[in-house]
């Protein structure tokens, strides 16, 4: 491994970009769960009866539930009494209009390069800002209406298309669904919601981006795409939250349906703050993503790359309940300092002729831990299955640590599953490779990470992957040396 | 708690040492406060053992009826030396133990003296507290007899030794449990063949455990041929402690049993010990085999190899866990691990998972899983040399498997496995000319 | 003692083969010429009696006898052996053993006694030597691990082992170097006699310089459009496939 390098070690003392917090007026609920939280959450997005019955619903659930302790973490209980439910600025939870929205929340997203203003919006794509508890503005919302597609915040949806949540609104993660899945769904406040109508390939990339601002609170959103037959989407999702002490808590619950040869392409850039370089502080990112391949040939495909939180538990799964329907995975996640990431993908094989295909890339450095945690099922039904699995991790360090759990469940005969993984570190060779042409140690090892991670961003929307790109060598600094 | 919880198949009137005595207690509390492993337990989620639940087992008689002429031929070619177990009791009458090579010893555990079980006494009194490990605390209570296998520093055994045991019905099913110790000091160099047989009984649950530790340099092959009856139970766990530059090579060939399950450990605590781990599986009907492999790489240096291959038929179910953990520290590992499976019938299930476990950096790690079928391109291929279909599919279906027969470097041994193998696979009649 | 009438041949609902016709009588070596995608691998693999390649009209008839009703096993018993294009590695399966059982399927097929290892040893070793092929071929697993000369190689003793009376050779000229090549020629002239026939496919007339054949025949889009003698390959050669088109669409 490289020798210790000073210099390269003063280079790359950069901090967390994201870390700083907006000083805005918000309407904060008091910390602490029970019945009266979620019936006041519910009452303040003026919900109808039954959404309030199904979160209440799932609260029962939760209540007799326990944390489940088989992630390969090491975090200290979470008091859910002491963080707040519910966070919005202002006291209105939504703008009527463009000047209303609070000039420092327009700041506040431009600071992380995510434009709101109409004229500087970004090219290509549309988005739904959620800032702590709520959406604070959706751009380019005409002109997607005019294609038939609906993108919109989640209140916004159960307002004005209550049949289509109704329909779909737990249909792919049920409100008991797992522990954070159902505290999700009993305090969810606010998210995205796509619809894509039949035969529709939606005009633009669809993007929310999510940013936790206030102290104590959890951010709890729950996403929705439901793709009709032969429609197409693609959607991004990126998130950053200010440096703080304290852990905070992010249960997001995804949802995605697509019927007949419909297709999703979900991708996710996962900056949330990590913690330092004690391991104090940063997110607990515990969230539950699941696409349900419905129809036939239809497709679902996921691409994350993980550097943030200090905790991450994740497994973005495909059901593939229809004939000749498939499911992708692929991820980049990165653990430094103190950060743990236990993520990977469940590929339920239900239908005839399912496809499925993962490409997990690990990389551990300092005290980081990454963990693959993958389910490959084919069900007796599920003639012809395929899937092919990679997990390779990549080792920066004597003190971090790279875990594969890979569970492979074949009930039919005419299934043809292949794993692979291997784990190595950077090699000598090639990093002497490198500097024998010239090219400098960070340089090298940043080469060899891009390359490592390759099969993953090419998976990426073009903007999304030299963002990612960037996030992966900042996310990096002082790894090596 | 289960009939089988409440059962203690122990005499009463044991004389042994006080310690002894004590630390049977201890794992007899164990295995009372768990009861058998439940499938909500991550080392038992494939495998579940209600059907032992079903069954009032007997305690094994204390004196084997068997004389040598009872036995079927079980010879296995090359082996010159044979121990013989009786539902987990020595019997010397059945063992064939003169000439032993220098060095060498063989002992029966019930047999032996207060000093010499002194001498074992850590290698004993291994605390079985975990709930996924009751079983092993229920042997480690309940087993009297074992076989105790030592080889004094340079000691050589140019041939296998047959290590047998036989498992007897006595108007229904037995529980036995028994204890196995293997030493191996420096440079020692033994090759044991572990054959696990029944005759006649139904549904008979053989428990065993067994304690190995292998000093520098030495060298322990051990052949495994798992041939239960149909109804019968076996669940066999080994600890392997290795010392450095020694080197356990297992192969282990099951064919038989209705539910079998195998836990096999070891640590390399010692830079350059290396340990290999090779199994097949071949099932038919509704038999059920589960290896559980873990390997701990506790030194740098340290190699581990695991290739498990397995054709599954009828309603047949194989489970393969295999583990392996480099600690801290341990740089230079070289761990490699597949698992290969053919599904042959739509009611037969695999369930694998193949983890890693890693914590140091200058590693070489890899494994790998499939399941899937005979490949139509090859069988094709066969056809059209003019090999019958059956007679192809059992060709194709042995070429998968070789890949662990030839790891037998014993050539009569590896035909006389090769034999075993070839009969039980699906169409293996149709090969056998 | 090869007839083909009228055959139409579907792969994955595509048409490839559109009514070829062909005859082939004993003692004859035929050559299927053509242009790639021309449909000579799936004749082919048609005669050999492979699973997916579905005749929708038409008919093979070998020595009186449909063709198309039987297994490939039953075939290769009857003497139809196909040297690949792409031979096939089976890691596991020795390559011995599986000449060895390949070869006696036939004899017992054929009523006559089969070969025991030593018997068997002795054939081999005496068609390896022939064929200058080195006897570490023996000892391992069929074409595993085989570079692409090698497999080639396999495939033509394989077929000196087992002595076709119709030996279908797909392409097995392509990727040879000039030595390999020769190996190949001398394999089929050895077997050359009035009571065998072989069918060579081949993209290019290079083969044809060492294994003379008595017919060629040009197979374009899935149909037999031309056929003549050794001279044709050799116009071929020289001149390509396009002047065959002009032809046919003059």
């Amino acid at each position: 491994m490289p020798s210790s390098n000073p210099q390269v070690e003063s280079l790359v003392e950069r901090k967390y970009p994201h870390g700083w917090a907006t000083e805005i007026e918000s309407d904060t609920v008091p910390p602490g769960l029970n019945e009266d939280v979620i019936r006041l959450i519910s009452a303040k997005k003026n919900e109808p009866d039954w959404l309030l019955e199904w979160r209440l619903d799932a609260y029962a659930n939760w209540c007799k539930m326990t944390a489940p302790d088989w992630a390969k973490l090491n975090l200290e209980p979470i008091d859910y009494q002491a963080i707040s439910y519910y966070s919005a600025p202002r006291k209105k939870p939504r703008y009527e209009s463009w000047d209303e929205v609070d000039p420092k929340l327009i700041e506040t997203y431009d600071k992380l390069g995510v434009p709101l203003h109409e004229r500087a919006k970004l090219a290509g794509v549309a988005v739904d800002a959620v800032f702590d508890s709520v959406s604070v503005t959706t751009t380019f919302k005409e002109e997607l209406a005019k294609a038939g597609v609906i993108f919109c915040s989640f209140s916004e949806a159960v307002q004005d298309h209550p049949e289509l949540v109704r329909e779909y609104l737990g249909s792919v993660v049920p409100n008991m669904d797992n522990y954070f899945a159902a505290l999700n769904s009993a305090v969810f406040s606010d998210g995205s919601f796509v619809y894509i109508p039949r035969g529709t390939r939606c005009p633009m990339e669809l993007s929310t981006y999510f940013r936790i601002n206030a102290l104590n609170t959890g951010q709890f959103e729950r996403t929705l795409i439901i793709a009709e037959e032969g429609s197409y989407v693609s959607y991004l999702e990126g998130c950053t939250a200010p440096m703080r002490d304290e852990n905070q808590l992010h249960a997001a619950v995804v949802e995605l349906v697509a019927l007949d040869d419909a297709q999703i392409k979900y991708s996710t850039v996962q900056n949330w703050y990590p913690g330092d370089e004690q391991g104090r502080g940063g997110i607990y990112n515990f969230v539950t993503k699941r696409g349900d391949c419905r129809g036939r040939n239809s497709k679902i495909s996921w691409t994350q790359v993980e550097t943030g939180s200090a905790i991450t538990w994740k497994y973005p799964s495909c059901v593939l309940r229809g004939d000749g329907s498939s499911g992708e995975f692929y991820s980049v996640a990165l653990t430094h300092n103190y950060q743990q990431a236990d993520t990977g993908t469940k590929m339920v094989h239900l239908g005839r002729n399912t496809r499925s295909h993962i490409i997990s890339k690990g990389i551990s450095a300092g005290h980081g831990q990454n963990t693959y945690r993958g389910l490959v099922q084919v069900h007796k039904n599920a003639d012809d299955a395929r899937n092919f699995t990679q997990c390779d991790s990549l080792l920066i360090g004597k003190e971090c640590g790279a875990h594969t759990f890979p569970y492979i469940e074949v009930k039919n005969p005419g299934a043809k599953v292949e794993h692979e993984a291997s784990t190595s570190k950077i090699s000598e060779d090639q990093l002497f490779y490198c500097l024998q042409r010239g090219i400098g140690e960070e340089d090298a090892v940043s080469m060899i990470i891009d390359g490592f991670c390759k099969e993953v961003f090419r998976e990426l929307p073009m903007e999304f992957a030299v963002e990612a790109k960037k996030l992966l060598e900042v996310s990096l600094e002082g790894a090596v040396g | 708690m289960t009939a089988l919880a409440r059962m203690q198949t122990r005499p009463s009137d044991l004389r042994e040492p006080a310690w002894l005595s004590d630390y049977r207690e201890a794992q007899g509390a164990h295995f009372k406060e768990h009861g058998l492993p439940q499938p909500r337990l991550e080392n038992w989620k494939y495998t579940a053992l209600r059907m032992l639940e079903q069954h009032e087992f007997r305690s094994p008689d204390p004196v084997s009826v068997l004389q040598p002429e009872d036995l079927p031929d079980l010879a296995v070619p090359g082996a010159r030396w044979r121990v013989v177990f009786v539902n987990g009791r020595f019997s010397s009458a059945l063992s064939l133990l003169d000439d032993l090579p220098d060095g060498v010893r063989v002992d029966s555990l019930a047999e032996l003296d207060e000093a010499d079980l002194e001498s074992l006494r850590q290698d004993i009194v291994q605390d079985f507290a975990r709930p996924d490990e009751a079983l092993a605390a229920l042997c480690a209570a309940d087993a009297v007899d074992g076989l105790v296998l030592r080889a004094e520093a340079g000691a050589r055994a140019e041939q296998p030794i047959h290590v047998l045991h036989l498992s007897l019905g006595q108007d229904g099913p037995v529980l036995h449990n028994q204890r196995d110790i293997v030493h191996l000091a420096a440079g020692a160099r033994v090759t044991i063949i572990e054959h696990h047989r029944s005759l006649g009984g139904s549904g008979n649950f053989s428990n065993r455990l067994a304690t190995i530790r292998l000093a520098e340099n030495s060298h322990l092959g051990q052949l495994r041929l798992q041939q239960m009856g149909d109804p019968d139970y076996l669940v066999t766990r080994q600890d392997c402690e290795q010392a450095a530059g020694s080197h356990l090579d297992y192969i282990g060939f099951d064919l038989g049993g209705r539910l079998v399950r195998h836990d096999l450990n070891c640590r390399l605590a010692e830079p350059e010990a290396k340990a290999t781990l090779c199994g097949v599986y071949a099932l038919d009907g509704k038999r059920h085999v589960d290896n559980h492999t873990r390997v701990d790489h506790v030194a740098p240096q340290t190699a581990s190899e695991e290739l498990f291959k397995g054709v599954l038929d009828g309603r047949a179910r194989a489970v393969f866990n295999g583990k392996v953990v480099v600690h801290e520290g341990a740089d230079g590992t070289d761990a490699a691990q597949t698992n290969k499976n053919l599904l042959l019938s739509p009611h037969a299930e695999v369930d694998t998972k193949p983890e890693l476990v890693i914590y140091a950096d200058d590693v070489k790690c890899a494994h790998g899983a499939t399941v899937g079928q005979l490949d139509e391109l090859q069988l094709f291929y066969l056809r059209t040399r003019g090999l019958p279909e059956p007679e192809a599919r059992a060709l194709l279906t042995f070429g998968f498997c070789r890949e662990v027969v030839d790891r037998v470097d014993n050539f009569d041994l590896e035909s006389y496995l090769t034999g075993q193998l070839v009969d039980h696979l699906p169409a293996g009649q149709a090969m056998r000319k | 003692m090869l007839k083909i009438e009228n055959l139409h041949v579907e792969v994955g609902g595509k048409k490839i083969l559109k009514g070829l016709d062909l005859e082939v009588a004993a003692g004859e070596v035929a050559a299927i010429m053509g242009p790639n995608g021309s449909g000579k691998s799936t004749l082919a693999n048609v005669i050999a009696g492979r699973e997916g390649y579905e005749v929708v009209e038409g008919s093979v008839h070998y020595d009186g006898e449909n063709l198309l009703e039987l297994d490939p096993e039953e075939r290769a018993c009857k003497g139809v052996f196909l040297a690949f294009q792409y031979p096939v590695e089976i890691p596991g399966v020795n390559n011995t053993y599986f000449l060895r059982s390949a070869l006696n399927a036939q004899r017992k097929a054929r009523g006559e006694e089969e070969l025991d290892s030593m018997a068997f040893l002795k054939t081999v070793r005496k068609k390896l030597e022939v064929l200058h092929i080195r006897d570490d071929l023996l000892h391992r697993a069929v074409n595993e691990g085989f570079s692409g000369g090698e497999k080639k190689r396999n495939e033509i003793f394989q077929m000196a082992v087992l002595e076709p009376r119709l030996a279908i050779l797909d392409e097995t000229d392509s990727g040879l170097d000039i030595d390999a090549l020769k190996i190949v020629a001398d394999g089929v002239n050895q077997l050359r006699d009035a009571k065998r026939a072989f069918v060579v496919v081949t993209h290019y007339q290079r083969l044809l310089d060492h294994i003379v054949p008595d017919s060629v025949h040009v197979l374009s889009d899935g149909r037999i459009v031309k056929s003549g003698d050794r001279a044709l390959a050799e116009k071929l050669e020289a001149e390509g496939y396009a002047w065959l088109e002009d032809e046919a669409a003059a």
